[in-house]
């Protein structure tokens, strides 16, 4: 039970901090005084977010995964560990390490002063974002290989 | 004038943030393509994902923390830092997908 509970989990914080990714970064392209502490909260709320999603997924990751692992290697999507895990559970440490600094770089310049500092905090929210989209593309495939994995060979 | 509106925080995480990012890629190769190295990884914190998730985050911050210097602070704008983090993930992710689909 717990790990359907976790496995569920890792990916809706996940999910959510992406939105949060992207309310940050429509609330930037919209700046002005009335604004600026959404700014910060947003920002807070995706670290925040982030890094429920990766606790979670590495506990489940470190304790579940390898019952998983064997299944998708004796399959017919053999790929879906060699290249799209091994790829998702590295590239989740870029997203850690955005996550964790855009309420740093939020919290220590003045974006509704400077078009630059913008700028910045945009490209950083974006690449949270679609990371995270694309580590929700890749945990779909990674199913599709348990789930192929366990039907009987035509 | 212009570097008035980025602290030195903003400036040595952020800095720290894109050397980690391809750092952390390069010691994924590093660890699968030497024994020794995964297998210290693995029994340093119990797996090597823990480990590397450990020695990741903690030199983005001890990194952080030192280059979060008024000196280096001067030398950076924020679209300056904002591209190089830009091409950190796009490298950090070329290394990483790159070295796996060659595994295949």
């Amino acid at each position: 039970m717990w790990k359907e509970i976790i496995l569920w989990a890792h990916a809706v914080f996940g999910t959510l901090g992406v939105l949060a990714a992207v309310w940050l970064f429509v609330e930037v392209l919209n700046i002005s005084e009335t604004n600026k502490i959404r700014i910060r909260y947003s920002s807070v709320i995706t670290a925040v977010f982030m890094w429920l999603s990766f606790i979670l997924a590495g506990y489940w990751y470190v304790t579940w995964y390898p019952a998983d692992k064997t299944i998708i290697l004796a399959g017919p999507w053999k790929w879906a560990h060699e290249f799209f895990m091994e790829v998702k559970e590295h590239i989740f440490f870029m997203i850690l390490l955005l996550g964790t600094y855009l309420p740093i770089a939020v919290h220590t310049t003045n974006p509704l002063s400077d078009k630059r500092v913008r700028r910045m905090i945009l490209v950083i929210a974006a690449l949270i974002a679609l990371l995270g989209l694309l580590m929700d593309g890749f945990g779909a495939i990674i199913i599709m290989g348990v789930k192929l994995g366990l039907l009987p060979p035509f | 004038m212009e570097e008035k509106s980025m602290g030195k925080y903003a400036v040595g995480f952020g800095l720290s943030a894109a050397i980690m990012n391809v750092v952390s890629s390069l010691l994924v190769v590093a660890k699968e393509e030497y024994a020794p190295l995964m297998n210290w990884m693995k029994a340093a914190l119990g797996h090597h994902w823990t480990t590397q998730g450990a020695i990741v985050m903690g030199s983005f911050l001890l990194l952080g923390i030192i280059l979060s210097n008024p000196a280096i602070g001067k030398k950076w704008n924020a679209e300056r830092l904002g591209n190089v983090i830009l091409v950190s993930v796009v490298l950090g992710g070329l290394i990483l997908m790159g070295f796996f689909l060659n595994e295949l």
